[in-house]
């Protein structure tokens, strides 16, 4: 087993976004929090100045009080100074407060909105999309934007003022000292610079190995069964072994370049102070600087290095963000969502006919599914799709399902272009249960009970009854309030689809549309329940998708689908008499049974 | 799998053991951290002789050389932390690279049961996320707690032949800020974690409803869903911002300390100064190691909470890494070798929990060659069947033989060797098509795989695809329907080459046309196999010598396609309801 790249992703569809036009975009959402911005600011400017007065207030006390003997006034001004420290830990107490507190208002809105915007995409939004990739930009992506563009920001642009501020009061104490002391930035900026660069690729590195050997250890548990029915466990374990290998050397990779890092910033940070310290008693010794202004300026050179390095490497997270938001804004910005034309109608009291008048629809452009189809479904009759794989059934739900919008004609519901029907009513009103049965994590209960939110025990217990599989579901571990499991991993694919089916039939639907969800079932069961249906069915349309031909005819009327036209339309035995392409699927079908059950010699 | 207590002296002593294998390499950062701590201790003492001998009595020649000394050791600090934490971290890359190994290959050897026991999950995090854990923090740990150590005694020592008086201060703050940072951590631990789990709810949830989108449009569950996100959202939000307040209030609290000792020592180091009982140099001694102490001392308490947590993710690693596997090899385990596919079930009673058995006093023989069609309800304990003669579980009563062997007296190896199985939901790794399809065979030629792909009707797909053989398929490729997964397993099965072959429900996922096609060819690949199929769909009888009807654990008809027809039993009723009354 090998690994390989992954395919198309979210960004790579996204537009370019630039740095600029992002900071716009999230600066007029973060306006919507002015309160907690305002204090941010305030909290900034507050800290700046306490920051930049005290060492310059411990330099006057060296100089003016203790060198000079005053005690009193001593008393004074360490009190003051005091205050001024005390000063610097309240604003930045209020800086932290409210820095992380827009980013969290503007993380739950962000999160929040996508969520809301992905429920309103279209299918065909999902069906040229990763989940991986959707839930990604959901929860990381939108974690990122805020750390960088939200609390990064805002915080750097505190160490800014900061920055600038130390730096202006050093030049108005001592320039020429000023201009000793900052020899080193140059160096600091090219150190945080380069190994910003080199870190980061490590940590991306890293990253990858962590999430290769996730990827393989994920797999090859999904896979156990096949592993250890191929006897590939050793093989498997080769594998692990190199990628975890390669992971550990991934870290201490990170672990080499952070070990370098930050003894060269302090390096280069003591290197400044050595040389305050020489060129400061020079100074002092020809007196033209007090021994106040080089303990000061000390303390000044000491807070430069970080927000130098921050600053410098907010480049490099800036374009992560960058990426991050491309993604976010893919999803936020799409167009393909379900649309609702102006006063689209609300559906009610549902006769339940159903007609596809001229429908033509593609998926690609100039590959046609469905060609110019006309059907017709009447109020009370329940009518069998058949074809072969790939005809255009499934096609078919989804135009009525409204999934999709027809390229040509119309799909009328009780008469009315499903395109000017409220969304939520027309899916309310038909029930759908897709091939591949999807259940939610939760109990079997809570499963059936999405039909019909609100709805009660005994209801579900009743459409069960009905169905004839409440037996069936008394049997389970702990019956109705057996888990589901994640996916309903736990259930066969059988008995998700006899769930599936109580949950459509328990909203009362006037009409009910089942594609191929049956296939999974036993065909005795099949029987009974298709028996239960014939009675649930009473008074309801129903489109029955099917492969096994034993309950199309069942049905009121067959339709006979290929390559996207209907060829055929009549009762079963109409269809059989006309000695076309459902009467031979059929005797295909029988034929492989009977013949070669009941002529076998044994 | 009887899982063995741990208590927290036995983890550590594990873990230390481990460590000890690397005993030159722990000894060696050892040394160099405390060479460390001692660069960084002094540099205030070197500091204090450049103001007090050289700057304030004007004397360059002197301020320089302290200044240059000062240079020298802070870059001695600087190698001996670099080779230390190189050190550090192979040291538990290393173990957690080990620990990573043994526990997969633990994973490995489980029976199936275990996997039906622990969520995926909860095994992924335990390989990945806490092996890396331990690593950090150890590396971590072990480097912090021996240079705070020496650096806050060998400081304190420094401060206290300075000046006593203001050492008490600064000790007093030390401690102070230790036990705050005691607190902060305490009262902020749990509401990570809570942030930690709340983030996967809300992951859940988004994974859970995009897989299922089309079902959340189908029954216009978009307001539902909404719904549940934006609450779980919005208290995702709400732990964050009692984190916020927390952060805020203790996490700068340190710095508070910090002001208030700062100036009470420069106010009584300043008294000191004009009474002449302390020097300038000492009093910026004296600020430097408040200043050098208090990240160490904020530290502390993320070390000791830290070290809780690698201890308890040590726990969850040795408890995968000690799991005994259910079924394994016995010490008298033979290698069962060329075999000619007989299978016996001897009054086989198995349960997968004790409220319900699967399968209740099971037996019935295959002839080498022989082909069964096993068939029956949903839940009748058909797959169980399959997956017993693979050994996935072990039966609780009674023996399944092979060759007259009882499979609990062979190889798990050689007996799987002899048997393919095609399971009800195949399973497609992240790889090319080829590797796909030779998984069970790796020295399969080309020849044989394509050969194999034809048989099970799959290789007209498979050319259909942009690289062929070579496509891509699986998570981070192409997604196949349901049926061309069953035929990629079926190709699979039949590349092995084995003695005994299990079909289960091969067709479900078919339509009828490529189902016929399939079956027919399927006759005559199958010839020289023992076959067990298991499956719904009458059609697959036509590819048995005998059927086996099970309901409910048990075996309730058992003959051929004609003689249970004439019975009109389960089978018959199976029959007639297939063929739409038997016309």
């Amino acid at each position: 087993m090998t690994l390989h790249p992954s395919a198309a992703t979210l960004s790579e569809e996204a537009r370019e976004t630039s740095a600029w036009e992002l900071l716009k975009r999230v600066s007029r959402d973060l306006s919507r929090y002015r309160v907690q911005v305002a204090l941010v600011a305030l909290s900034i400017v507050a800290y700046t100045l306490t920051s930049i007065a005290t060492p310059y207030t411990l330099g006057i006390i060296i100089d003016n009080y203790i060198l000079k003997g005053n005690l009193p006034g001593l008393a004074t001004m360490s009190l003051i100074y005091f205050l001024l420290l005390l000063g610097q830990w309240a604003s930045m107490t209020a800086n932290t407060y409210y820095i992380q507190t827009v980013g969290q208002l503007y993380l739950r809105d962000l999160r929040n909105k996508i969520f809301s915007k992905l429920q309103r995409l279209s299918m065909k939004f999902f069906t040229s999309r990763r989940i991986g990739d959707l839930v990604s930009a959901t929860i990381n992506d939108t974690s990122t934007l805020n750390d960088v563009l939200v609390s990064g920001i805002l915080s750097v642009l505190g160490h800014l003022l900061s920055l600038v501020g130390v730096v202006a009061i050093m030049i108005y104490i001592n320039p020429v000292m000023t201009a000793v002391a900052l020899t080193n930035v140059p160096l600091l900026i090219f150190i945080a610079r380069t190994y910003g660069r080199r870190l980061k690729e490590a940590h991306r590195v890293v990253r990858k190995k962590v999430a290769e050997s996730t990827m393989l250890v994920e797999e090859s548990i999904a896979g156990i069964l096949t592993i250890k029915a191929f006897g590939m466990d050793e093989r498997i374990l080769r594998v692990f072994n190199t990628v975890s290998n390669e992971t550990s050397r991934a870290f201490v990779g990170v672990a080499k370049l952070m070990g370098l890092f930050w003894p060269f910033m302090d390096l280069t940070v003591t290197l400044s102070v050595i040389l305050v310290l020489a060129f400061g008693g020079y100074l002092v010794s020809v007196g033209a600087a007090s021994i106040g202004v080089v303990v000061a300026f000390i303390q000044y050179v000491n807070r430069l290095a970080r927000p130098i390095t921050q600053f410098v490497n907010m480049y490099d997270s800036l374009q992560a963000a960058l990426a991050a938001a491309e993604r976010i804004y893919a999803v936020l910005d799409s167009e393909e969502v379900e649309r609702e034309v102006i006063g689209a109608v609300e559906l009610k009291n549902l006769r339940g006919e159903i007609e596809l008048r001229n429908v033509t629809f593609s998926y690609v452009p100039g590959r046609p599914v469905l060609k110019n189809v006309n059907i017709h479904v009447r109020p009370g009759e329940v009518v069998a799709v058949v074809g072969s794989t790939g005809a255009g059934k499934t096609t078919l739900v989804n135009l009525v399902m409204r999934f999709y919008d027809s390229d040509k004609g119309q799909v009328l519901i009780d008469g009315i272009d499903v395109k000017k029907v409220k969304l939520s009513s027309l899916r309310r009103a038909v029930s759908y249960v897709p091939q591949e049965t999807y259940l939610f994590p939760g109990t079997i209960m809570d499963n059936i009970k999405l039909g019909k939110p609100g709805a009660s025990d005994e209801e579900v217990i009743a459409v069960c009854k009905e169905l004839g599989i409440h037996e069936f579901i008394e049997r389970m571990p702990d019956a109705y309030m057996t888990d589901a499991g994640e996916m309903g991993k736990k259930l066969s694919t059988g008995e998700k689809q006899l769930i599936a089916i109580a949950r459509a039939m328990l909203r009362d639907p006037a009409v009910v549309i089942l594609d191929e969800a049956l296939s999974s079932i036993d065909v005795v069961t099949e029987a009974m329940l298709r028996r239960a249906m014939k009675k649930l069915m009473e008074g309801r349309t129903g489109i029955i998708i099917a492969h096994r031909l034993s309950t199309a005819k069942d049905c009121d009327r067959v339709i006979v689908i290929e390559d996207g036209e209907v060829i055929e339309e009549g009762t079963h035995v109409e269809l059989m008499n006309a000695r076309g392409r459902y009467h031979e699927l059929y005797k295909n079908m029988t034929r492989a049974i009977t013949t070669a059950l009941l002529n076998s010699p044994k | 799998m009887p899982i063995p207590e741990y208590r927290t002296g036995g983890i550590l002593i594990r873990l230390i053991k481990l460590l000890f294998r690397k005993w030159y390499m722990l000894a060696a950062s050892a040394v160099l951290v405390i060479i460390y701590a001692n660069t960084v201790s002094v540099g205030p003492v070197i500091i204090k002789y450049a103001i007090d001998y050289g700057i304030t009595v004007g004397n360059i020649g002197v301020a320089v050389k302290y200044s240059l000394i000062l240079m020298g050791v802070t870059a001695i600090g600087a190698a001996t932390w670099f080779v230390t934490r190189y050190l550090t971290a192979l040291l538990s890359q290393e173990l957690a690279h080990y620990l990573r190994v043994k526990a997969f290959e633990s994973i490995h050897q489980q029976s199936m049961e275990f996997f039906d026991r622990i969520a995926v999950g909860q095994l992924i995090s335990r390989i990945t996320n806490d092996t890396n854990r331990l690593a950090r923090t150890l590396s971590w740990q072990i480097r912090n707690i021996v240079n705070l150590s020496f650096t806050a005694g060998l400081s304190l020592y420094y401060m206290f032949t300075m000046s006593p008086r203001l050492s008490y201060i600064i000790l007093l703050a030390i401690v102070i800020m230790a036990l705050t940072n005691a607190r902060y951590v305490t009262l902020i631990r749990p509401l990570y974690d809570r942030i930690r789990n709340q983030l996967g709810v809300l992951a859940s949830i988004v994974t859970s409803n995009l897989n299922g989108i089309r079902t959340v449009k189908a029954l216009a569950l978009e307001d539902h869903e909404i719904h549940k996100f934006t609450g779980e959202n919005n208290e995702f939000a709400n732990l964050n911002l009692r984190v916020a307040k927390v952060r805020a209030t203790y996490g700068n609290a340190p710095q508070l300390v910090l002001g208030v000792t700062l100036a009470s020592v420069l106010y009584l180091g300043g008294s000191g100064i004009v009474a002449g009982s302390i020097s300038v140099g000492e009093l910026t001694a004296f600020i430097t190691y408040l200043t050098l102490l208090m990240w160490p001392m904020r530290a502390l308490g993320f070390t000791i909470s830290a070290f809780q947590r690698s201890l308890a993710a040590a726990k969850r690693v040795f408890e995968i890494i000690d799991a005994e596997p259910e079924v394994k090899d016995d010490l008298k385990a033979r290698k069962l070798d060329d075999i000619k596919g007989e299978i016996v079930f001897d009054h086989v009673t198995f349960y997968y929990t004790e409220k319900k058995p699967a399968l209740l006093d099971v037996s019935f023989r295959v002839a080498p060659r022989e082909k069964i069609f096993l068939t029956g309800p949903p839940g009748a304990g058909k797959s169980t069947i399959l997956k017993l003669l693979m050994r996935f579980y072990e039966v609780r009563n009674g023996r399944i033989l092979i060759d007259g062997c009882d499979i609990r007296q062979v190889e798990i190896k050689s007996l799987r060797d002899h048997i393919a199985l095609v399971p009800q939901e195949p399973f497609i790794f992240s790889g090319t098509v080829k590797e796909n399809i030779a998984f069970g065979n790796p020295d399969a030629s080309m020849e044989d795989i394509v050969r194999a792909a034809k048989a099970a009707k799959i290789h007209d797909f498979i050319s259909s695809l942009p690289d062929g053989y070579n496509t891509v398929i699986g998570e981070r490729g192409i997604t196949l329907s349901g049926g061309q997964r069953q035929r990629i397993a079926i190709a699979r099965a039949l590349v092995k080459r084995p003695k005994i072959l299990l079909l289960d429900d091969p067709v479900s996922n078919l339509d009828t046309e490529t189902e016929k096609k399939l079956i027919d060819d399927l006759k005559k690949i199958l010839r020289g196999m023992t076959v067990i199929i298991v499956g719904q769909r009458i059609s697959l009888a036509t590819l048995a010598d005998r059927i086996l009807v099970l309901d409910q654990g048990r075996i309730v008809e058992e003959g051929t396609h004609k003689e249970l027809v004439s019975r009109s039993g389960l089978y018959y009723k199976l029959y007639t309801t297939s063929v739409g009354g038997g016309s």
